[in-house]
This record gives C-alpha cells, sequence and structure tokens, in this order.
C-alpha cells in the first residue's frame, strides 16, 4: 500500500495537498564547525531558527494560503528535532516530512568520521523505518549534500550510505550543494555528479531530487538532469542574491516548453530569521503569494502548476 | 543582503589549483606594523583625526586575521611553499607612488611602523618587497621572481581586502596565475566590505576559501 510519511505517521499519497519541497522549521548552525571570522554580535549569517511559537504562527498562516505539506530539512547535527516538528504539525495543521541523512563537512555529526558507510546506511535505514532516537517518528526523505566543487572525503563517504539507505528503503534522496560553490563546478550545481555518485552506489535517478538548481541555472544543464529521470528543484524562491525570481519564472516557462514539467518541484529554503515574516521578511508565503502568480503571468496553466507542487512532490514522496 | 553575480553564471567553472611546493607560493599583503597594529598607520592616522572608533570594524577583523596569517605562514613552510611578504613602505617620499602620496598609506622604510611584527615576519630566504601601490605586481619583481621559481598558483591573505587584496588577486589572474583569497586571513575596512569581498572575487582562476580548507588542500586533502 503506498505511502508517504510525515512526522505524524503515514499518510496516503493522495491527501498530500500543496507542498513545499525543501525548507527549514527549526535548525541551528552555531553546532557546526565555525569555519571563517565572525563579526562580534552577530551570528554571522548563520542559519537558526529557533523559535516554535514563531514557527508555527508563519507556518500557520501559510496553511491559511492554501500550503498543505513541508519537506523539513535540517539534519541531526544541527538542530533538526523531530518531536518539535510533531507539535508544529499537530499545532498548524500542516503535514511535515522530516529528512534523515547528512549536510556539508562541517556540520557532520562526530560519528561520521568513526562509522563505516554501511554502519551510516544502517543508521539511516532506521530513521526510515522505525524512527529518530527512539521516538517513533520515521523520516520520509533521505538526504545527501555536497559542499566542495567535487564530491570526495567525508562527503562522498556519506553519500553512499544515503545511496544504499535508498536501497533499503525506498524513500527518495534530495541533495544540497553549497551556493558558495556555483561558480566553480560544471553546470553551476553539484547535482549531475552527485547523480554519478548515487547511481554507482545503486541508487535509482528516478527517486533524486536535485537541490539548489536555482542558484546558478542553465537550461541545458537542467534539460540533462531531467532527462535523466531525477527531479529538478527551485527551492531558494525569493533569494535574489542567487537570482531573480523573474529568471526563475522564465527557466519554468522554458523547462514546461521542454515537457521537462513532471520533474520540477518548489520550495524557499527559509533558513534564517530575517527571512520569515515575523523579522520583516518575505516569509515562506512568498512562494505562493508572489511567485506562483509570475508562473501565471508567463502563461504557464494552474493545472501544470499543480504539477509542481502537488503531483510532482506526492509521486517524489510516495513509499511502497 | 548579500550581492547578486549574475556574470559569474556566463562563466565556465573556476579550474582546480593545486598547492604544492612546486607549483604554489602564499603572498602576505602588507601585514606589518602600519597596517595591523592600531597606534601605527591607519589607527595613528585616525587617532590624530580623533575618530579611531571609525576602524574599530577593521582592528576587529585584524584580530581575527592574524592567527590565520600566522597559520597560513606556517603550513606554507611546512610543505615547502615559498612564502612572499609585502608592505606599505618606501625608502623616501620621492619614490611614493602617486595614490598613495594623496592617500598617505605607506610609511617611511626606517620607521617603526614599517617593520613586520615578531610574527609573520619573514624568514632568511623569504623576498620582501616593499610598495606604495595597492596592486603587488606594479613595479616590483614579484611576477619575475614567482616565474623563475615555477609558481603557478597563489595564495593569498594580509590587508585591506578590498583594496590590495582584491586588486592583486584580480591581476595575479590576469597574469596567469590560480589565485586563492583566504577569507579569514585578510582585513577589510569594514564588515559590509569584507563580505562585500568575499561573495563577489570567485570567478576566472579567483577562488575564496577559508583557511581551514586551504590547509586541507596544501595537505592534499581537498581538491
Amino acid at each position: 500500500m503506498p505511502y508517504i510519511e510525515t512526522v505524524t505517521g503515514r499518510i496516503t499519497p493522495e491527501t498530500l495537498g500543496v507542498t513545499y519541497a525543501h525548507e527549514h522549521i527549526l535548525c541551528d548552525q552555531r553546532r557546526c564547525r565555525k569555519e571563517g571570522m565572525l563579526q562580534p554580535g552577530t551570528d554571522g549569517g548563520l542559519m537558526v531558527l529557533d523559535d516554535e511559537a514563531i514557527a508555527i504562527r508563519e507556518l500557520g498562516e501559510l496553511v491559511s494560503l492554501g500550503a498543505d505539506a513541508m519537506c523539513e530539512m535540517t539534519m541531526q547535527a544541527w538542530g533538526r528535532d523531530v518531536v518539535a516538528f510533531k507539535r508544529i504539525s499537530e499545532a498548524t495543521g500542516l503535514k511535515i516530512i522530516a529528512t534523515a541523512g547528512f549536510y556539508i563537512e562541517s556540520c557532520h555529526p562526530a560519528f561520521v568520521a568513526e562509522q563505516s558507510i554501511e554502519q551510516l546506511a544502517e543508521g539511516l535505514i532506521r530513521e526510515v523505518k522505525e524512527g529518530v532516537d527512539g521516538t517513533g517518528i520515521r523520516c520520509g526523505l533521505l538526504k545527501s549534500a555536497v559542499g566542495r566543487q567535487v564530491v570526495e572525503g567525508p562527503e562522498l563517504k556519506c553519500a553512499k550510505a544515503v545511496a544504499r539507505a535508498q536501497r533499503a528503503t525506498g524513500a527518495t534522496i534530495t541533495t544540497h550543494t553549497s551556493g558558495s560553490m556555483r561558480f566553480e563546478i560544471l553546470g553551476g550545481n553539484i547535482g549531475t555528479l552527485l547523480l554519478d555518485v548515487l547511481a554507482e552506489e545503486g541508487a535509482d535517478p528516478g527517486r533524486v531530487i536535485i537541490g539548489h538548481t536555482d542558484e546558478n541555472a542553465d537550461i541545458r544543464n537542467l534539460t540533462t538532469q531531467c532527462k535523466r529521470g531525477a527531479f529538478i528543484q527551485f527551492d531558494v524562491i525569493g533569494k535574489k542574491h542567487w537570482m531573480l525570481d523573474e529568471t526563475r519564472a522564465d527557466l519554468v516557462r522554458e523547462l514546461v516548453d521542454r515537457g521537462q514539467e513532471d520533474h520540477l518541484l518548489l520550495g524557499t529554503d527559509r533558513n534564517r530569521k530575517f527571512e520569515l515574516k515575523s523579522y520583516g521578511g518575505i516569509g515562506y508565503a512568498h512562494l505562493l503569494t508572489a511567485f506562483v502568480p509570475m508562473l501565471r503571468e508567463r502563461g504557464i496553466p494552474q493545472a501544470t502548476i499543480d504539477k509542481f507542487l502537488i503531483h510532482n512532490p506526492r509521486r517524489a514522496l510516495t513509499m511502497n | 543582503m548579500r550581492p547578486r553575480c549574475p556574470f559569474g553564471n556566463l562563466t565556465l567553472p573556476v579550474p582546480t589549483t593545486v598547492l604544492t611546493r612546486e607549483l604554489a607560493a602564499l603572498l602576505v599583503l602588507d601585514v606589518h606594523h602600519f597596517s595591523v597594529s592600531p597606534d601605527a598607520g591607519y589607527g595613528r592616522l585616525a587617532k590624530e583625526r580623533g575618530i579611531f572608533s571609525e576602524l574599530a570594524e577593521y582592528y576587529e577583523q585584524v584580530d581575527q586575521a592574524l592567527p590565520n596569517v600566522r597559520r597560513l605562514v606556517a603550513t606554507s613552510r611546512a610543505h615547502g611553499l615559498r612564502v612572499y611578504f609585502t608592505r606599505l613602505t618606501a625608502a623616501a617620499a620621492g619614490e611614493v607612488s602617486p595614490n598613495a602620496r594623496v592617500t598617505g598609506f605607506w610609511a617611511r622604510a626606517d620607521a617603526r611602523e614599517a617593520a613586520f611584527l615578531a610574527d609573520p615576519a619573514p624568514m632568511a630566504g623569504e623576498m620582501t618587497i616593499d610598495k606604495t601601490t595597492n596592486n603587488a605586481f606594479l613595479g616590483t619583481r614579484l611576477h619575475e621572481s614567482l616565474q623563475t621559481a615555477g609558481v603557478r598558483n597563489l595564495v593569498v591573505c594580509g590587508t585591506l581586502a578590498n583594496t590590495g587584496v582584491q586588486q592583486t588577486a584580480r591581476e595575479a589572474a590576469d597574469r596567469g596565475y590560480g589565485v586563492v583569497v583566504a577569507t579569514d586571513a585578510i582585513a577589510a575596512e569594514t564588515w559590509s566590505h569584507l563580505a562585500f569581498v568575499s561573495s563577489t572575487l570567485t570567478s576566472g582562476t579567483i577562488r575564496v576559501r577559508p583557511v581551514a580548507q586551504i590547509v586541507e588542500m596544501m595537505e592534499g586533502s581537498r581538491t
């Protein structure tokens, strides 16, 4: 029987609804290994969302605007709190999908260096099949992340573990590439190289989401990734320093014209306080209130928009 | 708000930079009393005007960057990379560049402000370049020395991030060097300047990295 795993339990795929594919609700990058200088009195631009009450307020508003589900991307070493996610889900009615996997090297838990690939994979399989840290709350996605311009070292080790976990669980792998490296990677995104690694380790390319493809996009690269069967994700919508939303919307139009509409997922990757409405930012709502209208302006019909927000996420998240 | 860099989206990716003793060198730009001691150089000029607090962000960065500069110097030496030092210095006023005559950003060679700190400081056999330009290549023997040594890639650290470091890095790239700028071993006028330089410098053959990652590149555990 097909199902989608949420922090409040399994749901039938038909009930998923409008889905944000890549977000953070609670996270704390201060827990990661520090690199670089820090301006005194600031958080150095780190990703920190630590107020559950504000999260409930922001996500409650989002539900009232039509959102039904959200994939929460925070990993165990920098603040994933599945029990809090469950509380927030129950308080807002938003279905939340938690993720098992690894973020970039500086945010790896200590056990990554100590365990074998197989041991790391077993830990991920437990989180998907049995639950996180004895809570019984299961993860519905796997995650592999690369912060370098090549896949090597500890991140390669973790990628192999994630691929093995996918073979064992059927869960889809969502991926991260560090935007600061975007000018050092062919195609602007580590996704293709990471897809190669995951596929070589036995993962199904059709069950891989290439994330952050809208940080340095090339329509040629995106089309190739789609033709390999992977999902591609425009998940930093609203973040102008990577790309203008107008350009993103143009690219979506082009992807539709090239027949790749069944591969696209959308998200905003909210991960810092200043991005939330409560702190004067554009909030999670920006995707539905500002970006979707841009798609309509470009003649993309509602049925196609529903693919990006409902049908493609449903297909990506469904397990058997 | 981080700046957009749309032109970076148009180019081929920055190629790999190899940091071995045969191919790479470290440039320590203008890390001496004039530039990093609060009672000298920039700090002295500010105190003379009663505006020293305007430089607080600069010296906050210097305090964090100096240990990283020392680490880069020590690691480079340990791995056999050549280390070059520059300083904002001239023997006499007549030798000062037109730009520096206006800014005043230079020290007479026989003054304390010209001297290096105890650490980092050049060792015997390491080249020291006295200059009064932002660009470490202009009017100096730096390029000639690097070419003679077979150096093709440079690690760049020091001051000022938004003038000398940036200008030297871009000049180095134009001259065909692969460049790695150490983002936590440089100091800019303000934190905003540092953020802008760090987020806009990567292009062509220039990349930015924190010192910890540069050390890994020298050790061979990071591409």
